[in-house]
């Protein structure tokens, strides 16, 4: 995926974890080891910027995948295989959005989710 | 016009406000919203950082308001990108074949022909509707905070300016507010962060907020922003009430600008006694 990075430095230029001092895309690109994946906010900025058009979100995720997770995205992924969504959504939201003049919601019964994912029950 | 509307699960769960103001507004307009039955999650960044399998959920969503006959109207930067990017992967028979393959086995079936518009698109598109139905403009000083990704990629998009956007400042405007502008508009509020360096997330949005101090009113338009800048804003001051800013969700202050009584646009009293206030000033 960055076989067309011509280590322009444009990316570093506009990311926001850069800004703030931290490492993302650029130090993986120039072969540090400060970097996470986990700190690209996907954004969207260096793709937009990028003059080879490199696919900078998929190494990212790709990044991602290879990195341990930090521990709420692990947690909220497991919302996601366990209700359908990223956080423990359940009927008690129906009482909630009726205190808010919203009409219930017909939750996603959560076979659907672990048939899309191809996640059998109880395996995450 | 007509629209599946999808709120995405951080709305859902935190923001009842922003699904509500979202609703009375384009009803004022006009709009028409339906509930998408059984949505998920649409397999934003949370589900694509662990597994491929982001692009079948996200077809899914996506079948579902294919069968309702509908585009799909969201309110979120990411929900917005992620069905985006998966109704452009399904143009390509290899990967439309392959998500079929799945739906079947509940029955469904995608072809990627419902579009996905995030609010403010909508919003643009009835901008001389609220133009001539804003009674009483506001008397406020408003910044702004544009949600990246309903912007960039801008092949994707098709909306706007991807690097400096202008559709939340031409519909603000509508209402008669001064605009502040912070030079920090268009950059990432950071709040992704919260989920993987918490005392970065705070770092960035203190970044924003000190920029936008000159303001009333802090206005955005993505649940993410709102969960930073408004949410943990106790937190990004170290806990001191002082200098809170009030941030409201765009169509909150459109809602308002129309005369929609604050509590129909989710604004609580609170707030809108501070609105009232810097109105009356």
């Amino acid at each position: 995926m960055l076989e067309q990075c011509t280590h322009c430095g444009l990316c570093r230029e506009v990311c926001l974890a850069e800004r703030l001092g931290r490492h993302t895309i650029t130090s993986l690109l120039s072969g540090g080891d400060e970097y996470s994946a986990w700190l690209c906010s996907c954004c969207q900025l260096c793709q937009e910027v990028c003059p080879e058009g490199v696919d900078i979100h998929a190494v990212m995720m790709a990044g991602r995948r290879r990195e341990l997770p930090p521990e709420p995205y692990r947690r909220s992924f497991e919302h996601v295989l366990r209700y359908g969504y990223a956080f423990p959504i359940t009927e008690e939201i129906n009482v909630l959005r009726a205190a808010h003049g919203l009409e219930p919601l017909e939750l996603v019964p959560t076979e659907r989710v672990r048939a899309l994912l191809q996640c059998p029950e109880g395996q995450t | 016009m007509k629209f599946a509307f999808y709120p995405g699960c951080l709305v859902l769960q935190r923001m009842p406000q922003y699904e509500l103001a979202t609703r009375r507004l384009l009803a004022a307009l006009g709009v028409e919203l339906r509930d998408i039955p059984q949505a998920a999650c649409c397999g934003a960044p949370i589900v694509e950082s662990f597994s491929g399998g982001w692009l079948y959920l996200a077809a899914y969503n996506l079948a579902l308001a294919e069968a309702m006959g509908l585009d799909i109207l969201t309110v979120c930067g990411s929900c917005t990108y992620t069905l985006r990017r998966a109704r452009r992967a399904l143009q390509e028979p290899v990967w439309r074949e392959q998500v079929n393959g799945r739906l079947a086995a509940l029955d469904l079936r995608v072809e990627g022909r419902s579009e996905v518009q995030h609010l403010l698109q909508v919003l643009m598109e009835h901008r001389d509707t609220l133009r001539e139905r804003i009674a009483s403009p506001l008397r406020l000083k408003v910044a702004l905070t544009y949600p990246c990704q309903v912007f960039r990629p801008g092949a994707l998009a098709a909306f706007d300016d991807p690097l400096r956007p202008r559709a939340m400042h031409e519909l603000t405007a509508l209402t008669g507010v001064e605009i502040v502008e912070t030079g920090v508009e268009h950059e990432c509020c950071g709040s992704t962060y919260v989920m993987s360096d918490e005392p970065l997330a705070l770092a960035a949005g203190r970044r924003k907020l000190e920029a936008s101090r000159g303001a009333d009113v802090l206005v955005d338009a993505c649940g993410n922003c709102h969960l930073l800048l408004e949410r943990m804003q106790h937190a990004i001051w170290g806990g001191q009430a002082a200098g809170r800013l009030a941030v409201l969700f765009l169509p909150q202050l459109l809602g308002l600008a129309l005369g929609l009584p604050p509590e129909e646009v989710g604004v609580n009293s609170s707030v809108a006694a501070m609105l009232k206030r810097g109105q009356d000033a």
